[in-house]
């Protein structure tokens, strides 16, 4: 079984169904792109995929855990230390600094202060970000709010990264800065899930599925 | 993080959380003001239920030319002697002695608003009303000193050369503690020193009406050791006032007579007479003293709805504000738990810090609180106002908080 399983996962708000017994896989070391019109279901998807939401029936599998049996603590557990975030408007925390943000996930596991510093700067340095770290993201760039934000979901050194329209905001030049982090990344094992309506970000995946009448199918 | 989560808290939104602050505050004060008259009321209340309940007016039977002849006779000192050793240790009842007498009080520059009469509109020119009093009557009418202290037992020995006096609240303008003064009391002149001012609005049931002493000198009743001793004329008059006060029992005013009928025949004298007193009931806004106690009770009740109400409702609000950034928080690792306990200790705080300003506002207007209730009302209040919030971040819904942007 792959690090993401879904099996006969149904998913309505009212009377609109996205899902419909879908099944999905996706093995360790994949960089899968979700491509569909706005409204389609992708961000749905994604946010089954990250435990932000319960399907409505069937079975979702993480790294050969039942999601349905782990309570919110496990499931909190389990975002915090297997799954990184990117988010389209980058959910950082407009009142911390860049290094606060970054250390996030750090802090919530109560973390030494040494070692949260020490990863920190380890991978501000690997995004080229340092000279941003006192910064507050209403100080930066959209392109470099994005940098920050993989950071954060790096931190952690995640199985899977979650990705929902990470280059939404962004203009052509930190589009391809965040893609080419993304695909480096990829290169050294980390999982991807990328969601996107831009076929040409999603070309940059190397499978590439859509959401038709409920089901998730391969292009 | 609880801690970070609580200062972030407190940074942002701080003209909401002056506005909880002001609330609580305000609140706080209401409820202390509330708490202040609830009590005041039940004191007085119980007071003037001390006051009328169970007691009777024992009064002796003597008249105009009467008792004249019966004062010129010293060896009836006697009598009145064993008959108030008799009320004094009845185990029957209480005997409270409050007897009214007239006084001369050798002071210059006192108001003519202190004379007697003077509230019936024909004040004496220099007779002042006293009341001489037995501890019984300190302890049944709760008679406490503003300024100086009451009566200890050493107070009412005879033999005091100098009679230790206490004086009504409005006396304090006029005389200092410890002052000496002389006093015409039954023809006799008393050397006699200020001991201490009463509480303002202290009362006695004087049989009709809940007799302030605000402008009455308070008299010891002076007890003798030996009897023979003394001078006999002052000493039969002042025994004959000390045998009429009150009795205070839960036996009928027919056992009571009775028992009095007996002992008057026994001393061969004319018996002495019981009468019942008058009823007072504490009334203030039109309400008895139990329904007023009910309505500040309710009174109470609603300032402490409107205050969870505005706690919870204020701190629901400061949530929403904050939604998003604590959605990023739970996406990132944060525990639902750790920001329910961010929010609960805020609430604490505010709300201890509430109550400190309101106490503090309440000591230099007041004067007294009552730490531990309202202690156990800033706990109560914290814990429930809390709930709203709680439930508020258990509902919050990361999916779309996430994707409704910052």
């Amino acid at each position: 079984m792959g690090i993401i399983a879904l099996k006969k996962i149904s998913k309505s708000y009212g009377a609109r169904t996205i899902l419909s017994d879908a099944y999905f896989y996706i093995d360790s070391g994949e960089f899968v792109g979700i491509i569909g019109r706005s409204g389609s279901g992708k961000t749905t998807l994604l946010n089954l995929l990250g435990f932000l939401d319960d399907p409505d029936s069937g079975e979702y599998f993480f790294d050969n855990q039942l999601i349905k049996q782990k309570n919110e603590k496990r499931r909190t557990e389990l975002r915090r230390d297997e799954i990184g975030f990117i988010v389209q408007d980058y959910g950082l925390i407009r009142e911390r600094n860049v290094f606060y943000n970054i250390a996030l996930p750090l802090l919530s596991k109560n973390t030494p202060k040494k070692e949260i510093k020490h990863c920190v700067l380890s991978i501000v340095e690997q995004l080229k970000i340092s000279d941003l770290i006192d910064k507050y993201p209403y100080e930066i760039s959209g392109g470099e709010a994005q940098r920050v934000a993989i950071a954060r979901a790096l931190i952690r050194k995640p199985k899977i990264i979650l990705a929902d329209e990470p280059t939404g905001a962004l203009d052509e030049s930190a589009e391809s800065d965040i893609l080419e982090i993304l695909k480096s990344l990829n290169n050294t094992g980390v999982t991807i899930v990328l969601v996107t309506h831009n076929q040409v970000v999603a070309d940059i995946c190397k499978k590439i599925y859509t959401i038709s009448d409920g089901k998730i199918i391969p292009i | 993080m609880v801690l970070n989560l609580l200062i972030d808290s407190l940074k942002q939104n701080k003209r909401r959380t002056m506005l909880i602050v002001l609330q609580c505050t305000t609140s706080y004060i209401l409820i202390i003001l509330t708490m202040s008259l609830t009590s005041n009321v039940y004191e007085r209340l119980s007071s003037v239920q001390r006051a009328t309940s169970t007691l009777y007016k024992v009064s002796d039977n003597f008249f105009y030319e009467e008792e004249k002849r019966f004062l010129a006779q010293s060896n009836h000192l006697m009598i009145l002697n064993d008959l108030y050793e008799w009320e004094k240790t009845n185990p029957n009842f209480k005997y409270i002695l409050a007897s009214r007498q007239n006084l001369y009080l050798n002071m210059q520059g006192l108001p003519i608003k202190f004379q007697y009469g003077y509230e019936a509109g024909h004040e004496t020119p220099d007779a002042y009303a006293s009341v001489q009093v037995n501890q019984q009557f300190i302890d049944h009418y709760s008679i406490r000193s503003h300024v100086g202290r009451v009566f200890r037992d050493e107070d009412f020995d005879v033999k005091n050369t100098v009679i230790p006096i206490l004086l009504g609240y409005e006396y304090m303008e006029y005389l200092d503690l410890e002052q000496i003064v002389k006093v015409g009391y039954m023809g006799e002149m008393l050397e006699c020193k200020v001991i201490g001012f009463l509480e303002p609005h202290s009362f006695y049931n004087n049989g009709y009406i809940l007799k302030s002493l605000d402008r009455l000198v308070i008299f010891p009743s002076l007890e003798v050791g030996d009897i023979h001793a003394e001078d006999r004329d002052f000493m039969v008059k002042l025994f004959l006032d000390k045998t009429s006060g009150y009795i205070l029992s839960s036996l009928s005013v027919r056992e009571i007579q009775e028992m009095y009928t007996q002992k008057s025949l026994q001393l061969d004298i004319e018996p002495y007479v019981l009468e019942g007193v008058s009823s007072f009931y504490l009334t203030m806004w039109g309400l008895e003293g139990e329904q007023l106690l009910k309505v500040l009770f309710v009174f109470a009740l609603v300032i402490g709805f409107a205050s969870l109400f505005s706690l919870s409702f204020n701190f629901v609000a400061k949530i929403n504000l904050r939604k998003y950034t604590y959605g990023v928080m739970i996406l990132n690792g944060t525990s639902r738990a750790k920001i329910d306990l961010s929010i609960l200790v805020e609430i604490f705080i505010i709300n201890l810090a509430s109550l400190l300003i309101a106490t503090s506002l309440a000591l230099v207007f007041v004067g007294s609180v009552n730490l531990p209730v309202l202690l156990i009302c800033n706990w109560t209040l914290s814990l429930i106002s809390f709930i709203p919030p709680w439930i508020s971040v258990q509902r919050l819904e990361l999916s779309r908080k996430i994707r409704g942007g910052n």
